[in-house]
């Protein structure tokens, strides 16, 4: 029993380290440009120039993608920081359940003895 | 054969699927692989009425996803179908867990270990591509984890990448989400129960159960409790909606993987694309070894022990890491090697 009173304080200490996170960001090397099935048969290179060319895209129409586009990144930070919650509960339930039976089996295993 | 002794078969009646089990069969620890089942199914059905929206292409994924969305009850069918997917993973992994600790592996019953591993992969294979399936930022971030993982694959991995991926890889996933896997279910999952009803239940470890159920009790009872989990899954379909986001773009890293994958997010962000490749392996050879490396009969023996207290460092670390990675801001990979 002990040791699974262990078990549950350890991962109670280790969710409050975790949230000293350890990201580096902002190394993006690639030009952000919408994913189509253009861009795909052009590669990854990000240089959507030529297809923009090609379909006569003028600059108000550039400055209205980057403006949808960073509404877009908005809303994609926004929902991600806002996913953090229902990661830890997830991870927490999985580790309790797993305590729970662990607590149920183990322990009588230890009581019982013999198969 | 005589026609006589044709004549002296019995019918068959649907009471003789009514056999006797343990008692223990009715306990929610040894139901769970049941509610696994049953969460398949709704999968099954769910997935179905959303194949019959959804337009496997590049262009057309996000938009049919959005248009099922919009269509009544639509936003709650893949909501349900999201959060029965998280569940019916959770479910294996609690079911894996009890089996360690029960030690239902040994024995006669190595096979049907094997098969269950297997299953688990099929299950997050699922989980995985369905994620992709979105073809939204979450969706296109995890696609190309994949693309470049498989570059790292010596000799081949490039010339392999450029096959997989192109214009018709929304297609090619959903084809791999809607027939690979189900055949890959359907070919795992039926030994694993033919073998569990040719092997019995696995008896309790502490003692032999005295008393005796029956099947349609224990039937009853994996019922009874895929209700409560599937019922609250479905309250939360309708209270938490299922994301999409927007996107996808290319150049950028902004998500992080579902729960399941925050563990090798963390890897690759220390060790590279190849923790991806290995790390799957590695985990999948060790849960392949555990009947082999614990031959014991006695409950009591040290490698028993060995391999139950292993299976709660590795478990406790893989929480610790999900909730690391979970609480952590999302990092760029791709293009780092």
């Amino acid at each position: 029993m002990k040791r699974f009173v262990y078990f549950l304080l350890t991962l109670v200490f280790l969710t409050v380290v975790a949230f000293n996170g350890y990201a580096h960001e902002g190394d993006d090397k690639e030009k952000p440009h919408k994913v189509t099935s253009e861009t795909i048969k052009g590669g990854h290179s990000g240089d959507t120039s030529q297809l923009k060319k090609a379909s006569g895209h003028n600059e108000q129409a550039e400055a209205a993608e980057q403006n949808t586009m960073e509404k877009d990144f908005q809303t994609i930070r926004r929902e991600v920081a806002r996913s953090t919650l229902f990661i830890v509960i997830k991870a927490l339930a999985l580790a309790v359940a797993i305590a729970g039976i662990a607590l149920v089996y183990l322990k009588r295993d230890k009581q019982g003895g013999t198969e | 054969m005589s026609a006589g002794s044709l004549s002296e078969e019995k019918p068959w009646k649907l009471n003789d699927l009514n056999y006797s089990v343990p008692e223990h069969a009715e306990w929610f620890g040894y139901s769970i692989g049941g509610t696994v089942v049953v969460g398949f199914i709704l999968l099954i059905f769910t997935g179905i009425i959303m194949a019959l929206f959804y337009m496997p292409s590049v262009d057309g994924a996000r938009n049919s996803v959005l248009k099922l969305s919009a269509a009544p009850l639509g936003l709650w069918i893949r909501s349900f179908h999201r959060w029965t997917a998280e569940a019916v993973t959770f479910l294996v992994i609690l079911h894996l867990s009890r089996i360690i600790f029960t030690g239902s592996y040994r024995g006669s019953r190595k096979l049907n270990w094997i098969f269950g591993v297997f299953l688990l992969f099929v299950t997050v294979g699922f989980f995985f591509t369905g994620t992709v399936l979105k073809w939204d930022q979450e969706g296109f971030e995890a696609y190309e984890h994949v693309v470049d993982t498989i570059k790292v694959i010596p000799l081949i991995g490039v010339q392999l990448a450029s096959v997989l991926g192109g214009t018709l890889i929304v297609m090619r996933v959903f084809a791999t989400h809607a027939l690979v896997l189900p055949v890959l279910l359907g070919l795992f999952l039926l030994p694993h129960l033919a073998l569990m009803k040719l092997n019995g239940l696995s008896p309790l470890p502490w003692r032999s159960s005295e008393r005796t159920s029956t099947f349609f009790a224990h039937m009853g009872k994996v019922l009874w409790f895929s209700m409560i989990i599937y019922g609250v899954i479905a309250f939360l379909a309708a209270q938490f909606p299922a994301v999409l986001y927007p996107g996808p773009y290319s150049g950028v890293e902004m998500t992080k993987p579902p729960w399941l994958f925050l563990v090798l997010y963390a890897l690759e962000d220390w060790i590279g694309l190849y923790a991806l490749l290995i790390a799957p392996l590695i985990i999948l050879a060790g849960l392949l070894a555990v009947p082999y490396i614990d031959r014991s009969t006695s409950i009591n023996s040290t490698i028993r022990k060995v391999i139950v207290w292993g299976y709660i460092l590795a478990v406790s670390i893989l929480i610790f890491l999900i909730i690391y990675v979970g609480a952590s801001p999302p990092v760029k990979h791709l293009g780092m090697g």
